[in-house]
């Protein structure tokens, strides 16, 4: 009876102690850096060695990307007061997704010293929380940029007049127009004007027969037009026309909406033009088809590799345009999809993990290293690292040979603009597609192709919406 | 000498108890109550869960909740997906049962693991699935434009979005919920089968008057989950349609997700999680309360 009683407290006490072990923080294995305000770092611990985390995106070939720089810069032995650096790279958890993770790392004090993958809007919603630096002042950073030739990226990079981010890799976002399509409207290469495309357009229906003969059934495919929860997707087919419309203008500066009204008409007219004619039902694959079936697209230039391996050739098959301007000469300004690092300011990371940080990135893109870490980038990713020269430096003249779309992107680094410098993006641009965006396309798919349906009343409402839900004036 | 810390047998019991207890104790403890009570301080917080400066509004957060259209929105889903999920995945679950009940017991076992085999699939590769086969050059969408000439968008056509993500989780729940069924069926003695035999009871009416009164309390648990699991609907409107079009598909999952991880406005979908877990409650006590009602005229 004693024994069974001893058994019984036996695993109650041991199936308590599971329990609390499990709440307990991740275990262990020697590779943690510091936690938590004052506490002693692993570094100091072990006398010699500063770990620094470093989180990249999620995706695989960016940690492979990653863990390769951290590993030669660890072999450099850089020290910090010193200790030598060491950087340990690790993918940031979706959970879902990694703004979210992000935003987790902050609360539980578990943020790295530095990650990539983070964009303008998420950067300004850190700014707002004050747990990244601001490199405005920084030496290394501006040296960075001189390196990169990155000063007039930057510009549009700045938040409340100061820079929390060094942007990585730039996805100019511009058109991707079915080459055998235009070719059936007299086009040999793409258009660059709003006439160009009203012109277009108005040939539709006239040559919906031959359209039909290549498989093109549709002008252009945007499944989520109408869905407000993809408020993101406004960024490329809003923002992007905007962009080149208004010349650049900005749509919202600190807490006051300066979107320019004209420009957002005809910025939602140009989508007007597809009528009818635009594919909102989802479809898969779209550009690797036999015979796409729709005349247009927003880029995807992280899929050009997909588009090699599916024997695709650009400039036959498919070939990008610029965002589409007004009067040729105009500069076709577009929306950049595009990330960079921020370095973190939470109470868990030192300021020696903070200066490792820095160590490593300065090494990764010093004016020695800079060139030669953007071009392993671009091989990597087939995504443009954010430089003012890709069409210029030597060292990426093979690359840019070798892909005449990577090249046709870079002319469009220098003119594209990141998201809005804003904590209440999601909310803007969801306020903006219920208001405005769904339903003008419902107007809009009621139009014959050609005929942009007026879309005043509809940006108005819009820009009401867009105030109320980011709290602009 | 007497030992004075001696304790009677009954407190002995009664401390062995606590102790075999006090595991799921301090597992509610650390899971379930420490969340609750921090949920409802962030509740009256404005608070992004990254910023050094955390805002007291009172209760600011829940009187918005009253105007949001979103909210209002998961709210009127919340019953609108209870109805046809409990329903459906009741009738499906039911008819499966019976189904299996009527096979060979060598394989019976089987038949049951294959319609269970839908509850193991990740939400996430049913979705991704639904979405090829609703793809506008889908085989199936392409049959439909060839043959009878239509041409529907169906995860953005309010018509049919919601039945879809109705569609998806009584495929995928009512297999499991047989298993209940089935369990409750097969423990019916096989003297009342003889009864009913012997009186002509047979088919319909022997499953209205006999086997579904005995088997009431494995209903109850059945209608009880499948509640439950209406409420808890995030993964398929997350993947296929955002919530959308027009709401028509969203939940307070999904809600509370954006509001707390897209918008991040932590303390506000804090007050939305208190909100749904007042709607579950209060929902699941009519439910048992009517439950109860049925079971206690069926002498249970």
């Amino acid at each position: 009876m004693k024994s069974r009683k001893a058994i019984a407290l036996f695993l109650a006490g041991a199936m308590a102690a599971a329990a609390l072990t499990a709440c307990g923080g991740g275990s262990n294995d020697g590779q943690t850096t510091a936690s938590g305000g004052g506490e002693e770092t692993q570094a100091e611990a072990s006398g010699g060695t500063l770990v620094v985390d470093f989180w990249t995106a999620p995706q695989q070939v960016q940690y492979d990307f990653w863990e390769g720089k951290a590993e030669a810069f660890n072999a450099t032995g850089t020290q910090v007061n010193g200790q030598t650096v060491e950087v340990h790279v690790q993918q940031m958890p979706e959970s879902p997704s990694s703004e979210a993770g992000i935003q987790n790392a902050i609360a539980t004090g578990t943020a790295p010293a530095v990650s990539e993958n983070i964009n303008r809007g998420f950067a300004a919603t850190l700014a707002a929380s004050d747990v990244v630096y601001d490199l405005s002042a920084e030496d290394w950073f501006n040296d960075v940029i001189e390196a990169r030739q990155m000063g007039d990226t930057m510009e549009s990079w700045a938040i409340d007049g100061k820079q929390y981010v060094l942007p990585v890799y730039v996805n100019p976002m511009s058109w991707q127009w079915n080459m055998k399509a235009l070719e059936v409207f007299g086009y040999d290469e793409a258009p660059t004007t709003i006439a160009e495309l009203q012109d277009i357009m108005s040939q539709w229906n006239d040559k919906a027969d031959e359209l039909a003969a290549i498989g093109v059934t549709h002008s252009f495919y945007r499944p989520s037009l109408q869905r407000p929860d993809q408020y993101w997707d406004r960024w490329y087919d809003f923002m992007m026309p905007y962009d080149a419309i208004s010349q650049g203008k900005s749509i919202v500066e600190g807490t006051t909406l300066t979107m320019d009204k004209d420009a957002a008409v005809k910025a939602m007219e140009v989508l007007g033009l597809f009528g009818n004619t635009i594919q909102q039902g989802e479809l898969s694959s779209i550009w690797i088809e036999d015979q796409p079936s729709v005349l247009v697209t927003i880029n995807a230039p992280w899929e050009i590799s997909l588009y090699r391996e599916s024997n695709k050739v650009y400039g036959e098959d498919y070939v990008y345009g610029p965002a589409l301007v007004e009067n040729e000469g105009d500069t076709p300004y577009c929306f950049a999809d595009s990330k960079g690092l921020t370095f973190y300011k939470t109470d868990n990371i030192s300021e020696d993990e903070h200066q490792g940080a820095v160590e490593f990135v300065k090494w990764v893109y010093n004016a020695e290293n800079s060139a030669q870490t953007d071009l392993e980038w671009l091989n990597a990713t087939t995504m443009l690292p954010v430089r003012g020269d890709l069409n210029e430096n030597e060292t990426f003249a093979s690359v840019m040979e070798e892909y005449p779309e990577l090249s046709a992107l870079a002319q469009w680094v220098p003119y594209s603009m990141p998201g809005l410098a804003t904590d209440k993006d999601a909310d803007i641009w969801t306020a903006f597609t219920e208001s405005a965006m769904s339903p003008y396309i419902g107007t809009v798919t009621g139009a014959e192709p050609g005929n942009a349906p007026d879309a005043t009343s509809f940006v108005e409402a819009g820009m009401e919406a867009m105030k109320t839900a980011g709290g602009l004036s | 000498m007497k030992n004075k810390f001696k304790l009677s047998p009954g407190k002995k019991r009664g401390i062995v108890g606590w102790l075999l207890n006090a595991p799921y104790l301090i597992y509610s403890l650390v899971f379930f109550l420490i969340p609750l009570i921090w949920a409802a301080w962030l509740s009256v917080m404005d608070w992004n869960l990254m910023s050094k400066n955390k805002t007291f509004v009172g209760l600011n957060n829940f009187k918005a909740l009253f105007t949001d259209a979103r909210v209002q929105a998961a709210f009127v889903n919340s019953f609108k997906y209870l109805v046809p999920i409990v329903i459906l995945c009741f009738i499906g679950g039911l008819i499966i049962a019976l189904l299996v009940s009527k096979l060979p017991d060598k394989i019976k076992g089987i038949v049951a693991v294959l319609f269970f085999i839908p509850y193991l699939t990740s939400g996430v590769a049913t979705s991704v699935v639904v979405k090829y086969f609703f793809n506008y050059n889908s085989v199936f969408n392409t049959f439909l434009r060839e043959h009878f000439n239509l041409n529907i968008n169906w995860l953005t056509d309010e018509r049919f979005a919601f039945w879809i993500m109705v569609g998806i989780v009584v495929w995928k729940m009512s297999g499991y919920y047989a298993l209940f069924i089935l369990s409750g069926i097969e423990s019916i003695d096989v003297e009342v089968n003889e009864a009913c035999a012997l009186d002509g009871s047979k088919g319909f009416h022997k499953l209205i008057h006999v086997t579904l009164p005995i088997i009431m309390p494995t209903l109850t648990t059945v209608i009880v989950l499948a509640t439950g699991l209406a409420f808890g609907i995030y993964t398929e409107p997350y993947l296929l349609t955002g919530g959308g079009p027009n709401l028509t598909t969203t939940s307070w999952q999904l809600e509370i997700y954006n509001t707390s991880f897209t918008r991040f406005q932590s303390g506000y979908g804090a007050a939305m999680a208190i909100a749904s877990a007042v709607q579950i409650f209060i929902t699941l006590r009519i439910i048992n309360f009517v439950t109860d009602k049925l079971n206690h005229k069926f002498g249970y």
